[in-house]
């Protein structure tokens, strides 16, 4: 039921964005849009700009917060984050690279896309690869934060390097925006939904990871099968929306924790809790940071992380006085 | 069903954490593992569930090595509590009891099992698992793993580890009257305590454990002398009474 009133929430509010930008449309002017009839300009602002744009805020943040869940699981850390797993850093790093080394101005969106994202899976395998080694969550935990770190101070130096149009370029895909999102985002996006889905099918597994390897081992779930399938799966989910849109900061970290704290910790509720309430967070805060400053667009990133930051903390207090109220 | 221990050996690095144990484990049988901390009574368990590759030696489950079984048959097969889990989500009792019947897929009747068990326990299920005291948290993680073996009689194995912990006396002789109704369903029990007394009572075998080796294995009469005690725990025991009414205690002098 909170599920199905989730979905009518999303679907409604991808059709509200569809009014919001620099270029004000009437109802009336809308309907005529989705019956062909309307303006050729409102007909190209709606269906080949705002619509795309709008779909892809949702694909991606359902994406990010699924990934939260799933990796906050995994960790059986609430604090968790699908960063840890080093996916955006890494993409970072390698869009950045192909911005500074690679970067021609022509096929940069496709460029830079295709090199995020692989950037970020290359990524992940590497602290897949030291956490495996080493033997447990923790060194995969550690290896995530070193490996963030490097590849992070790896953007620095390119940002360092670079000219003034391309520190402008990295700089604006860092701080995460969907502007310039078109229907060619969008069909890559659409693998986003697909592997949330195969998230959503390890819900009952995840479930019992939480009570700890070995136990999870003892219900018939194997923890080091369990994790690669999880990473690589995030790897996907996160990695395309970091790839078309730059890194969203603290979606993946709030949204599971929120939904925890409102419809509990079963992974069945939670994950596709998760991706429906990430996808109309991100879809809000596109359309906020469209239209605080229009004509100009404030990164979705920066606002993310300026809302989401503070309502963390509160978060955090929020639990913390709950359980010592216990 | 029956579990078979062959001459295994355990160490890690160099340290000897079992050396040659031999037991068998048949079904309806308790049997309660006795002996100081870090004597390997856990790793045995680990051991008996396929958890854990002995050093050398052989773990049969009706005669077939354990690692011909998948992970998948173990848990239809043998339940395990450990000694702490490290579950900080707030989850309800319910759903962390349905936990237990993840072995059986999304056919089961996990929702009926956990009704009963929480029935059985006395557990209110919506209550939030993390803000139980200890003592509701171990009756939840016990009705868990009560959960996985329900109903399925002779089949299956439950390995407890310290079942008793933060337990008050009510629910310590809830539990043990619940391993005494599976024993006679037909359910093989190997239970590590720390009570002598409490495995006095409850178990049909005894095995005193220390420094990795058997020091006893056999009935409660043939087992819990003052002697063979003394040398598990290697401090001075009491025996008060005789027979049936006997009791034992470290002596504090």
């Amino acid at each position: 039921m909170k599920l199905f009133f989730l979905t009518c929430l999303l679907v409604c509010a991808v059709f509200a964005s569809l009014f919001f930008g620099s270029v004000a449309i009437s109802l009336k002017d809308m309907f005529l849009v989705f019956t062909g009839e309307g303006q050729s300009s409102l007909s190209t602002i709606v269906l080949n700009i705002r619509l795309p744009r709008s779909l892809l805020a949702m694909l991606v943040g359902a994406g990010v917060a699924a990934s939260g869940a799933a990796i906050q699981g995994l960790f059986r850390n609430p604090l968790a984050d699908p960063a840890l797993i080093g996916v955006s850093a890494g993409a970072a790093l390698f869009a950045a690279l192909f911005v500074v080394v690679g970067g021609g101005q022509g096929a940069a969106m496709l460029g830079i896309t295709g090199s995020g994202f692989l950037g970020g899976v290359l990524a992940t395998f590497l602290v897949l690869f030291v956490g495996r080694r080493g033997g447990g969550l923790s060194t995969m935990l550690l290896a995530g934060i070193a490996i963030n770190a490097i590849a992070l101070s790896g953007v620095g130096l390119l940002s360092y390097l670079s000219s003034d149009t391309q520190l402008r370029s990295i700089s604006f895909w860092a701080l995460g925006s969907l502007n310039g999102a078109g229907w060619s985002s969008v069909s890559f996006a659409l693998v986003i939904p697909i592997a949330v889905y195969f998230i959503y099918r390890e819900a009952p597994n995840l479930n019992v990871i939480t009570l700890g390897d070995e136990e999870a081992e003892y219900l018939g779930v194997s923890h080091t099968k369990l994790q690669l399938r999880i990473v690589l799966l995030c790897a996907v989910a996160v990695g395309i929306g970091v790839a078309l849109t730059g890194v969203i900061a603290f979606l993946g970290l709030v949204v599971p924790h929120l939904i925890r704290m409102t419809l509990g910790s079963n992974h069945q509720t939670l994950i596709p809790a998760s991706a429906l309430l990430g996808g109309l967070l991100l879809l809000m805060a596109d359309v906020l940071s469209r239209t605080l400053l229009a004509p100009a667009e404030l990164p979705v990133g920066i606002l993310t992380a300026l809302v989401g930051g503070p309502f963390f903390i509160y978060l955090i207090l929020y639990e913390q006085k709950t359980r010592l109220a216990i | 069903m029956k579990l078979k221990l062959n001459q295994i050996s355990y160490s890690v690095k160099s340290k000897k954490i079992l050396t040659g144990v031999d037991l068998e484990l048949r079904a309806g049988q308790t049997t309660v593992v006795l002996g100081p901390n870090g004597a390997g009574k856990s790793s045995l368990i680990k051991i008996l569930s396929g958890y854990l590759q002995p050093s050398s030696g052989e773990v049969l489950i009706d005669g077939q090595a354990v690692a011909a079984h998948s992970l998948a048959q173990r848990s239809q097969k043998i339940a395990v509590l450990t000694q702490r889990s490290s579950l900080d989500f707030p989850f309800t009792a319910r759903e962390v009891i349905q936990m237990g019947r993840t072995p059986f897929g999304i056919t089961d009747d996990r929702h009926g099992v956990a009704d009963e068990l929480l029935d059985v326990f006395g557990i209110s299920g919506g209550q939030s698992y993390i803000s139980m005291s200890g003592g509701e948290q171990q009756l939840v993680q016990l009705a868990r793993v009560f959960a996985q073996i329900w109903g399925r009689g002779e089949d299956v194995f439950l390995l407890l580890d310290e079942p008793m912990t933060a337990l008050d006396l009510r629910h310590q002789a809830l539990v043990a009257r619940l391993l005494e109704e599976k024993s006679q369903e037909g359910t093989g029990q190997l239970v590590v305590m720390h009570d002598i007394n409490l495995a006095a009572e409850i178990a049909d075998q005894i095995i005193l454990m220390s420094s990795g080796q058997i020091v006893a294995l056999g009935s409660v009469d043939e087992t819990l002398t003052v002697d063979n005690l003394e040398k598990t725990f290697n401090t001075p025991i009491l025996r008060i009474g005789e027979g049936s009414m006997r009791f034992y205690r470290a002596s504090l002098r």
